[in-house]
């Protein structure tokens, strides 16, 4: 069990529901933000992933977590827009020098909501799919073992070495680097802080490369998992279905962009 | 004895230790740039392990540490990173095939791949800020982005000026401390990644 990706268990029908399924429905989410043209889709986006969250008991995480990377985004979406949006000619608030438009509001409301929509998506597929189950079923369906393998390492290995990173700054600091002052003082302090990461990990790299080896890495034999991961018929036919209908409306989009090019 | 047959090395695939080096060099990026942050330095530095992969290792493994790290990073940190994921995979293709001709071999050859680096960073990256985030990426170059902006030109624009400030310093030094890391890497262990 990994404490710091942001999977959070619960026993909630789409936690139960296969990795593949709710990673799917993630990218036709994002997708059909990216491709749509109007707030209205972005806000019924939006709110579909509140509605799964709190059928996953997850919401008060969801809103944390969107709040934590989005707010200031946000924000500042609204205030560069709303002041600077070229082509503005409806005045909605004018204090002193400064005026904000309508256009720009609008234009700001429309790309907030198109980020957190996408956002609120990809926090919701991470607070109710463990990763491991996710490169499983992936290796399952025709994945590379290895390179699953290498993603789940990888995800293990980051935050070992953020500690380290961390524990590396503070002993180094207090032999006395110069972490604070002019900037060519703060860049000549990078070298010394990632270098003992980074000279350690490659050299060690061997050693782990011969216990894997040992443990039967690149053996060609077939695997058999000790968890078995649910996925079921309709499942699979929700999949497709949403998997098509997203390439439909993307074509459809694309189509209607074109001919509004050659008109 | 009957005569006994050459001893073949059949390679195919990608090696172990290549492979081993992909989570290693994605937590030198994130690393790296966690360092970068806490000095409050004025550079991302979040690319050096691409780099240093795909020196070691060739332009693929070094795509493959520059997806992953923007993947990873992401879901740890913000999803911001998610969407630059394409640039930090094209400097894994250009710094391998960059290493292959032999750009790495000397500082001045690498100070130009960095250049290099810089410059395909600023195009790639300035759509994907301009179009996918309003040209609002919660980063310092907001701030000259917005003024940009302001004065009429477009977020692109505002985009691609705001990052030829940052990117060409920020590449430069990873091309560098890449160089170096790779410098430091003992002879016995460099060649077993390709």
């Amino acid at each position: 069990m990994n404490p710091t990706t942001p999977y959070t268990h619960r026993d909630s029908p789409i936690h139960r529901l296969n990795p593949l399924t709710k990673g799917i429905f993630f990218l036709c989410v994002v997708t059909v933000a990216f491709a749509a043209p109007s707030l209205g889709v972005m806000l019924s986006l939006l709110g579909a992933v509140v509605v799964a969250a709190v059928i996953a008991r997850v919401t008060r995480n969801l809103v944390a977590l969107v709040l934590k990377s989005a707010l200031l985004i946000v924000v500042l979406v609204f205030v560069v827009q709303g002041l600077f949006y070229p082509g503005s000619k409806a005045a909605l608030w004018t204090i002193g020098p400064v005026t904000i438009w309508r256009e720009g509001l609008r234009f700001a409301s429309f790309t907030a909501s198109r980020l957190l929509a996408i956002i609120a998506a990809t926090v919701l597929f991470m607070l109710t799919t463990r990763a491991e189950d996710l490169v499983s079923e992936m290796i399952a369906h025709g994945l590379s073992r290895k390179l699953g393998y290498v993603v789940l390492m990888t995800m293990q290995t980051i935050p070992q070495m953020q500690a380290r990173a961390a524990a590396i700054l503070d002993a180094q600091r207090s032999r006395g680097l110069e972490t604070e002052g002019g900037l060519i003082q703060r860049f000549r302090a990078y070298v010394p802080i990632i270098g003992p990461l980074v000279v350690g990990s490659i050299i060690s790299l061997e050693t782990r490369s011969l216990a894997i080896e040992a443990r039967g890495f690149s053996s060609p034999t077939r695997r058999v998992r000790v968890e078995e991961i649910r996925d079921s018929r309709g499942e699979q036919m929700a999949r497709w279905a949403a998997a098509i209908m997203t390439a439909s409306f993307v074509v459809w989009r694309l189509v209607s962009w074109i001919s509004s090019l050659i008109r | 004895m009957a005569q006994t047959a050459q001893p073949r090395v059949v390679k195919s695939g990608i090696g172990t230790m290549a492979w081993l080096l992909v989570p290693v060099a994605v937590g030198i990026n994130l690393v790296g740039n966690f360092i970068a942050v806490s000095l409050k330095l004025p550079v991302f530095l979040d690319s050096i392990g691409t780099v240093t992969a795909a020196i070691l290792a060739g332009p693929w493994i070094g795509a493959l540490v520059g997806l992953l790290t923007n993947l990873i990073a992401g879901l740890l940190i913000t999803p911001t990173w998610l969407w630059y994921a394409v640039v930090n995979v094209v400097f894994g293709i250009v710094a391998g095939f960059l290493a292959r001709k032999g750009w790495y071999s000397t500082i001045p050859k690498t100070i130009v791949c960095g250049l290099i680096l810089a410059v395909i960073g600023m195009i790639v990256s300035a759509p994907i800020t301009a179009y996918v985030y309003g040209g609002v990426t919660g980063a310092g170059e907001d701030f000259i982005r917005a003024y940009l902006y302001a004065t009429g030109k477009t977020l692109l624009e505002g985009a691609i000026t705001a990052s030829a400030i940052t990117e060409p310093l920020d590449k430069i030094i990873s091309a560098i401390i890449a160089f170096l890391i790779v410098k430091g890497v003992p002879q016995r262990y460099r060649g077993q990644f390709k």
